[in-house]
């Protein structure tokens, strides 16, 4: 079903109502968490205290106490968090939404050119703007989430970002930052856009040499499993390009919000490094051994 | 790599020429400054900068670390939410999401620790009253470090007490004995509770190492006699006869698949009979191809010269003739030209390869070989089995001697203890005692003698 303007933005707004109705929810969630907060809070000092401490059987007492605070607490916080994963999940898919939009508009021809500075921005906005992925408890991250790894017989959809090792020259072969047109079944390859329209080519590549971007972030505090180690020799997207390179986890994101540092392989420094370089988590990838290297 | 840049510099790859120093222009979303960052739930507010252990952040601090939720709660419904708020608000939901998340890994940790800490208290309070007070204390992130502290708070007691029983006994004194006592007591108690799981390697390698070790029985003996009985009583399968071959089998199968599926009609019982005669009718053409090295020498000579001669339709008749011969005739053909050959003085007899018979095939002689292979294996085994009975059966006398030897010897033990309470009640030792003794003594080297006097068996013995 093709989507219209009129029918997407009537979407959108659907879901900006409710997501408005959610962030009043979530105003409300919040406040009968602090309160349990605050109690737990002080159950805690008087737990603590040292006059309490000495009897045993009502330092137990209290123990008991401060575990129905915690359960209290943590019921809240399962509500809290269902409301902003429904929250999230509305912008989200307003997202989708607008992405659906803009392939459409591919397709029937009428494409936005944007300049560098504006393709620059981009880029960074969408790598800030990817969903996050915060895994409920003993919850592993999903396929294509920071550094997991996508599942095997994953297929890009197409508008999905992907690095693309592309021959640039007689000897030379890049890996670029590009989109997915299609997939094509038959030959197991796919038809791939370059994200710089200023290079109009479009590229047929077999598979391997075809590495889809994260689709989501991951949270450094709660899946730090889920991010590249410290050491790791990854592809990052070089700043202010739209080409990966080799490079050295330098130091991981803090936050969700946070980018790597990485130094690239560059043999003009002394020790063979860049200087620290932030790259958003979407823009660092696994390094496809024996193929990335273009020598 | 440097170059590489350079080059797509060129090509116009480097997207942004104009920002040198990496900081795109944008205004609004500049990269990498955090929206709303927050380190746990640090209060900004009026009066305390103290960290709380729960992850959270406080409504008082909404406008500091929430900006864009709080201004989009405090509107009415009215005014919708703008595209362009989209981006700040998805950070700070994130944000919010993050920390949720955070706070139930912490609620449920510390559950969990009130609930391991009750469950020791239960069992400290049966063993050894209160004597130790766990520190409730407990602070986020880390339960695991928690944890390991309150081992290491644990372990502490322990180390000193166990440092006074070495004091204690070194020193001699009797001052500390009933302290000691105690808190020997309570070490055992710690100890028990932090114990490593029970190692029973020693038992599982003994155990593993017993049947090797174990003295042999009849039962051993009994079992080896049954193999021994066993191998040498079992012949060797015959060898059935020359069944037809397997391309003819096939050709069955095939001719009776294109039969069925020609007329699906007919019973599928009826077809094999049918399809094997019309192949052998079929390969009847073929058959004078199975024939001797000579006769296909001979026919390859005579059609060669017959076709110089150009005489076309002689080789046809031959041919006819040829075909028309069954295998048996072949093999009688074969053996006359080779006689006659031989007889001529042509061909050498040690030069020609012995004749062979149909059944004699590759196959047979494989199963003929692998026929003596195993014979000779059988009479290996059986010499083996023999040997190793025999080494038993010595084994067995050995072991009977042995039993009697440690029946003197306990006898001489007796006799020496009895010898020692008489020497010291100072009674006379008996002539009969003395009988006995020498009695017990001499069996003893007769016993050792004999079996010092057996040939070794076991691994020792070669």
């Amino acid at each position: 079903m093709p989507l219209t303007a009129d029918v997407a933005a009537q979407q959108v707004q659907e879901r900006l109502r409710s997501l408005h109705r959610l962030i009043y929810d979530i105003e409300a969630e919040r406040a009968r968490n602090e309160q349990c907060i605050d109690s737990i809070l002080r159950a805690e000092k008087a737990v603590e205290s040292p006059s309490s401490s000495e009897d045993s059987s009502s330092s137990s007492q209290q123990q008991m106490q401060l575990k129905n605070l915690y359960k209290a607490g943590l019921t809240a916080a399962e509500q809290e968090e269902s409301l902003l994963r429904k929250a999230l999940s509305r912008i989200y898919e307003i997202r989708s939404i607008k992405n659906e939009r803009r392939i459409q508009a591919r397709y029937a021809g009428n494409k936005e050119t944007i300049g560098c500075g504006a393709l620059m921005k981009m880029l960074l906005s969408a790598a800030q703007t990817l969903p996050l992925h915060v895994g409920r408890v003993g919850e592993r991250a999903p396929p294509l989430c920071g550094a997991v790894p996508p599942d095997p017989g994953h297929v890009a959809k197409a508008g999905d970002a992907v690095a693309a090792l592309v021959r640039v020259s007689e000897k030379e072969e890049n890996w670029i930052l590009a989109e997915v047109v299609s997939w094509l079944p038959a030959q197991g390859k796919y038809e791939v856009d370059d994200i710089d329209e200023e290079q109009k080519n479009r590229h047929v590549l077999s598979k391997r040499r075809v590495v889809p971007l994260p689709l989501m972030r991951a949270d450094p505090r709660v899946d730090e499993h889920a991010l590249f180690p410290k050491g790791a020799v990854v592809m990052a997207l070089y700043p202010q390009t739209t080409c990966f390179y080799r490079a050295v986890v330098n130091r991981l994101p803090a936050t969700a919000a946070d980018p790597y540092e990485v130094l690239f392989e560059d043999s003009s420094y002394a020790d063979g490094y860049s200087p620290p370089e932030r790259v958003a988590q979407r823009y660092v990838i696994a390094i496809k051994e024996g193929k990335g290297r273009a020598t | 790599m440097l170059g590489k840049r350079m080059h797509h510099n060129t090509k116009g790859r480097l997207a942004s020429k104009g920002h040198d120093n990496g900081k795109p222009s944008s205004p609004g979303l500049s990269p990498y400054n955090k929206p709303a960052k927050i380190p746990g739930a640090v209060s900004v507010g009026k009066t305390k900068v103290e960290v709380c252990p729960i992850p959270y952040i406080k409504i008082q601090d909404n406008a500091v670390h929430l900006p864009r939720f709080t201004a989009i709660a405090a509107r009415s419904a009215d005014e919708p939410i703008g595209m362009d708020e989209l981006d700040s608000l998805q950070l700070e939901l994130e944000s919010l999401l993050g920390n949720t998340a955070l706070r139930i890994r912490y609620y449920q940790a510390e559950i969990e620790s009130i609930d391991t800490n009750e469950s020791k208290r239960e069992k400290k309070g049966k063993a050894a009253g209160k004597q130790l007070q766990y520190p409730v204390k407990r602070k986020f992130p880390d339960d695991k470090l928690v944890k390991t502290k309150d081992y290491t708070k644990l372990s502490n007691q322990p180390k000193m007490s166990k440092f006074k029983v070495a004091n204690a006994s070194t020193g001699g004194s009797h001052n500390y004995s009933n302290d000691v006592v105690n808190s020997d007591n309570s070490v055992k108690l710690e100890l028990s509770q932090f114990a490593l799981p029970k190692n029973n390697i020693p038992y599982k390698f003994w155990n593993s190492v017993d049947p090797y070790c174990a003295p042999v029985t009849l039962d051993d003996i009994k079992f080896l006699e049954s193999l021994l009985a066993q191998s040498s009583n079992t012949t060797l399968p015959p060898i059935p006869p020359l069944g037809r071959h397997y391309s003819e089998v096939w050709a069955d199968e095939h001719l009776a698949e294109d039969q069925n599926a020609s007329n699906p009609n007919k019973q599928k019982s009826s077809m094999s009979p049918d399809a094997s005669s019309i192949r052998k009718k079929l390969e009847k053409s073929n058959e004078n191809m199975i024939t001797g090295p000579l006769t296909q020498r001979l026919v390859s000579a005579l059609m060669e010269e017959n076709l110089m001669n150009y005489e076309v339709p002689d080789v046809k008749v031959k041919q006819t003739t040829n075909t028309k011969s069954s295998y048996k005739n072949s093999l009688t053909l074969e053996k006359c030209l080779r006689k006659e050959l031989v007889e001529q003085g042509i061909l050498d007899p040690e030069d020609l390869p012995p004749l062979t018979n149909p059944a004699d095939d590759e196959i047979l002689a494989e199963i003929k070989k692998c026929q003596t292979e195993l014979t000779a294996v059988k009479k290996d085994n059986c010499r083996n089995l023999k040997h190793l009975i025999g080494l038993c059966k010595q084994e067995m006398i050995r072991l009977n001697l042995k039993k009697q030897l440690d029946q003197v010897d306990m006898e001489c033990i007796d006799i020496y203890k009895k010898m020692v309470a008489a020497k010291q009640k100072k009674r006379p030792i008996t002539k009969k005692e003395k009988e006995d003794a020498w009695r017990a003594i001499n069996e003893q080297i007769r016993l050792n003698k004999e079996i010092n006097a057996l040939p070794l068996t076991g691994p020792n013995s070669i």
